[in-house]
């Protein structure tokens, strides 16, 4: 029988599960960091939803901007109807075109001491059928009479390129009343520029590239981007784009100068890399000034944080230099590592605002040059560190 | 001059032996230094047995517990800025935090997945006005008790006699009215005799 005193079951339970704790294994760490970084792969990134908000953004204002104007296709056809099919009867070679092919042939004939039989039934046939064959046996008939195989072969062979060439003319008129004709200039124009010419086409869209020096209170860094700008009206555009920023951020820590024997962290830096979209709206207020209003999520793509050590000691001249003052020096050292702090982390970013200057000696260049100053919202605006951030963006457009 | 023998690449971990604990994991919370994956590990490894305990305590299946812990230890790193610790006994408010964090989550969990309380089963038990325990009696066994009881119940009875929540609160939490709450741990209370006496006092009994 067992003597011990019992006690009541509730009071039991209780005392025992309160104390009660399951041992640990280091694999329960490795769970964690596994089922950690598969949750963060789930929920859609902030990151991606703002992107697609700015797309869909994007693709409603091009739309309303640049595709709805071409469906009103009637009044553009009629402007460029008249012009285009008299000017070519206006020219002296379309309204006679006899003269033209009995010219040409003339020299010819000249040449072979034969006119005006050839060079009138070679004309009127010309501008009649475009098969030699039956030149040759309807008008010319008997072998005798044709002299000028040559000319006439000649002749026919030109005229339809001729008149295509008008046709097409008056074709793409119709069809895409705003597509300006290829001009001898385009024809010199090669490689990425030329096709950069033909892609950019109606749109109005300016592609373009920027590098970016950033500087915080703890330090400079450099980034870089390309972006899209799409003009809404003739002051006002959207930019939208994606690129990689630096950033330094940290914290100086008082050191105790009493404490001469372990090393002291007197400063943390964290050099932040980071994706983000920039997305701004911009306003023109000149032709070379504009200012501009955008928000610029990222994400952190990497985080190397410094640690500043200091470690402080007392020093004297020795004895033989005779100089026995102490004096306190101050020794620090720097260690770096990566850091987990902001990594794999979606922000909200910055709000930013910009100028945009193009100086008179860069506008052929198409070079803006845009100061700006980003203002850290929501979860940073409360951070242990200083986001605030300000720069020069040196953009090049393609235009 | 002991400390110069580590040498500054290893300063970090002189830093933390030179500390207690306490004041440590204080100057982590109060977001004086950064939250590594190292120091995470270390409270991680410091806090995962308590908060097994507890998370056991609520949810029958261990792998679940499991998942509760992990997503508490998760909104405690995410979280961190929001604890403050005041007072003389730091490691035991922040036990005391982590612990609530891991008991919120468990509710939160049994409410994504709540039916109707099932007070049906406990109402046809035997009810015992006192049973004493033995007080060899493992933990696993106590746990498979508490696994008898319906959801409801084993949670009142948790949070009213191992957190030390008033009925008032428990009310508030489970969105029920304090009165019920004062009923779910009477027949939780009674679900847990009924079942010691049907499965571990007679086995002992022989």
């Amino acid at each position: 029988m067992d003597k011990r005193p019992r006690k009541e079951l509730i009071d039991g339970l209780r005392d025992s599960l309160r104390n009660f704790e399951e041992r640990y294994d280091r694999s329960e760490w490795e769970h964690f960091q596994r089922q950690r970084n598969k949750r963060r792969r789930k929920p859609i990134p902030l990151f991606v939803k703002l992107a697609g908000i700015a797309a869909s953004l994007f693709l409603m204002v091009y739309a309303s901007v640049r595709i709805l104007p071409l469906l009103d296709f009637t009044d553009d056809a009629g402007k460029h109807i008249p012009s285009e099919v008299t000017s070519p009867q206006k020219e002296p070679e379309q309204e006679n075109p006899d003269s033209l092919v009995v010219d040409s042939i003339a020299k010819s004939i000249e040449e072979e001491q034969t006119q005006e039989t050839a060079s009138v039934s070679i004309a009127q046939k010309t501008y009649s059928s475009s098969f030699v064959g039956q030149i040759e046996g309807e008008e010319i008939g008997s072998p005798g009479k044709n002299k000028h195989p040559k000319v006439i072969e000649h002749v026919e062979l030109n005229t339809p390129l001729a008149r295509s060439v008008t046709n097409e003319r008056l074709v793409r008129t119709w069809s895409l009343p705003t597509t300006p004709f290829v001009s001898g200039v385009d024809r010199k124009e090669k490689g990425f520029y030329r096709w950069y010419r033909k892609s950019r086409g109606p749109s109005g869209l300016d592609v373009g590239a920027n590098i970016t020096p950033v500087f915080t209170d703890k330090g400079i860094s450099l980034g870089g981007g390309v972006s899209v700008q799409l003009p809404l009206s003739n002051r006002l555009s959207t930019e939208v784009g994606v690129g990689y920023m630096g950033l330094r951020i940290g914290k100086n820590f008082e050191a105790n100068k009493t404490d001469t024997v372990s090393l002291q962290t007197v400063g943390v830096r964290n050099a932040i890399g980071m994706v983000a979209i920039p997305i701004s709206l911009n306003y023109a207020f000149t032709e070379s000034f504009s200012g501009s209003l955008g928000l610029v999520p990222f994400r952190v793509v990497r985080d190397q944080r410094t640690d500043i050590l200091q470690r402080y000691r007392w020093v004297s001249g020795g004895v033989l230099s005779g100089d026995t003052t102490g004096r306190l020096i101050g020794e620090r050292t720097r260690m770096k590592r990566a850091d987990s702090l902001y990594m794999g982390n979606t922000y909200l970013g910055f709000i930013q605002v910009s100028g945009r200057y193009t100086p008179s000696l860069l506008k052929k260049r198409n070079v803006v040059i845009s100061p700006f100053i980003a203002v850290p919202v929501g979860r940073l605006q409360d951070d242990e560190y200083r986001w605030l951030n300000g720069g020069v963006s040196i953009r090049f457009y393609l235009q | 001059m002991e400390a110069q023998n580590f040498g500054h690449t290893r300063l970090g971990y002189l830093l933390y032996v030179d500390k207690k604990d306490d004041d440590f994991l204080a100057d982590i919370f109060d977001g004086e230094v950064g939250l590594t994956a190292e120091l995470e590990e270390w409270i991680y490894s410091r806090y995962w047995g308590k908060l097994m305990g507890v998370a056991r305590r609520y949810v029958p299946n261990r792998e679940t517990a499991r998942e509760i812990v992990n997503d508490s230890f998760v909104k405690a790193f995410n979280k961190r800025a929001t604890f403050k610790g005041e007072g003389n006994d730091k490691k035991a408010i922040l036990e005391a935090w982590l612990v609530r964090i891991t008991v919120n989550t468990a509710i939160d969990r049994f409410r994504t997945q709540r039916t109707l309380p099932d007070t049906v089963a406990i109402d046809g038990l035997e009810n015992h006005p006192a049973v004493e325990m033995d007080d060899t009696l493992d933990v696993e066994d106590i746990l498979q008790l508490l696994q008898g009881l319906p959801d409801l119940h084993r949670i009142v009875f948790n949070l009213y006699e191992l957190e030390g929540y008033s009925h008032d609160e428990i009310g508030r939490l489970m969105g029920i009215p304090s009165s019920s709450s004062r009923v779910y741990l009477t027949k939780a209370k009674q679900g847990l005799r009924a079942l010691y006496i049907k499965y571990i006092g007679g086995r002992r009994d022989g």
